[in-house]
């Protein structure tokens, strides 16, 4: 078992190949201890980033140490063992559903996977800003991600027209 | 009790070391209270352009770190997702640019002055350029950029595609306007006829429509493989074409002159492919 400290002090008791799921702490562990504090994680974020890394832990889980115990990280389906995750259906809707959150949420939890080194973590978040971004207007985006405006109307103006090759329908 | 001990020493010995590096990295030092393994290891990756005061800190860190994170808690506060994807680190903005098209990264780049330098950011247009239109072209240093050069090429690529939703609809008005109006122009086609001047290459064009009317069935028409390369107001664009099944498949080049803010084609060269 390892130790995660958050920033405010909560400790979190994980699997191994739950909490190897972030390269960071994979590597540390190889040369350290196992209390591993996350100074700048908080409590609240970091609740949801083992949430993700169990459930990837479960489905992920390679036979690299017949030793670990991977049915205590498997807390449900864990049919599937070598299925990579943007493959895997199941998965797949885990994440889409994990993603449902406020913008700033996924925020926090992108810096920390950032923090952590959790690549599919961090492309999950990513791609999921971005998907709410695409396809909607200046104003819709400043209103969704509270962007403050501080463009003078001219500006705008020479905005728009630079831009508007990318706005014809072709 | 020895154990709890042993944990809560451990954060101590950590932050010994940590306080050290703050004087360096006064940004990361107020995001977490010291105690960086983390951010020993991975310092490299998370600096960034905030650490303005990085090596004005000696001595104060602690009270700049303070006051600079209750500012920061303010703002987080007022702007909620705002603030934070203005923080965010270069490195995480242009990953989640990947994710966006040329259409919603102008979209962004006309939200406010920090997302149009974001969202205008050379390497994700290049990245763009690569994904959307080709590959190649690595090593060019477009003038303007590669948001300008993304632009360009998307002009010519469409204008390419009207030249062949013109052959589609056998439209003789709309290739008469589609050619510049010049002496020069020349237009080679698959049989192996030349054709110099407008007049003469659009006479051929009229041929060709009025003869392929005649067969009294639309022309399908497939064309892959577009590149575009510009230089200026001049483009040429190379590509293959598949016409219906029987009539084969050609190697064709294109070249376009950019005039009175239009691509105008100056050239068409059309060869049988050998099978």
């Amino acid at each position: 078992m390892i130790k995660l400290v958050s920033g405010d002090g909560a400790e979190f008791e994980v699997e191994e190949e739950v909490a190897f799921q972030s390269k960071i702490i994979k590597d540390i562990v190889a040369d350290a201890d196992d209390v591993i504090p996350l100074p700048t994680v908080s409590s609240k974020v970091l609740i949801q980033v083992i949430e993700y890394c169990r459930k990837h832990a479960a489905v992920n889980s390679f036979p690299l140490s017949p030793s670990s115990s991977a049915a205590a990280a498997a807390s449900s389906s864990s049919s599937i063992s070598y299925s990579k995750p943007v493959s895997d259906p199941a998965l797949r809707a885990w994440d889409n559903e994990f993603v449902k959150l406020n913008n700033s949420s996924l925020f926090d939890i992108v810096i920390a996977a950032n923090y952590l080194d959790i690549e599919e973590l961090v492309d999950l978040v990513l791609e999921t800003v971005a998907d709410r971004i695409k396809g909607k207007q200046a104003q819709e985006i400043r209103r969704q991600f509270n962007i403050e405006n501080d463009f003078t109307p001219e500006e705008e103006e020479a905005l728009r027209r630079e831009n508007s090759w990318a706005f014809q329908n072709n | 009790m020895d154990e709890s001990d042993h944990y809560s020493l451990h954060p101590f010995v950590i932050a010994s070391g940590a306080a050290i590096f703050c004087c360096v990295c006064t940004f990361w030092a107020l995001r977490s209270n010291p105690g960086g393994v983390f951010w020993q290891l991975k310092r490299t990756k998370f600096c960034r352009a905030g650490d303005i005061s990085a090596g004005d800190c000696d001595g104060h860190c602690v009270d700049e770190n303070m006051a600079l994170g209750d500012k920061k808690a303010v703002v987080v506060e007022r702007q909620g997702g705002a603030s934070m994807m203005e923080l965010l680190v270069p490195e995480i903005t242009i990953h989640a640019l990947s994710y966006l098209d040329y259409t919603s990264l102008c979209r962004l780049s006309m939200t406010n002055s920090a997302m149009r330098s974001a969202a205008n950011d050379d390497g994700a247009w290049k990245a763009l350029y690569h994904k959307d239109f080709t590959v190649e072209q690595d090593n060019i240093n477009p003038s303007n950029g590669w948001k300008a050069y993304y632009a360009t090429t998307k002009a010519v690529v469409t204008a390419n595609a009207e030249f062949y939703n013109i052959i589609r609809e056998r439209s003789f008005p709309d290739m008469s306007q589609f050619w510049l109006n010049a002496d020069y122009v020349n237009c080679i086609h698959a049989s192996g006829e030349l054709f110099t001047g407008y007049n003469a290459v659009l006479e051929s064009w009229a041929l060709a429509f009025n003869w392929g009317q005649g067969g009294g069935q639309g022309i399908d028409l497939q064309v892959r493989n577009v590149r575009a390369r510009i230089l200026g107001s001049m483009a040429w664009v190379t590509m293959n074409a598949y016409v219906d099944l029987d009539m084969g498949s050609f190697h064709v080049t294109n070249i376009y002159e950019f005039h009175h803010g239009q691509w105008y084609m100056v050239h068409h060269h059309s060869s049988m492919m050998l099978n």
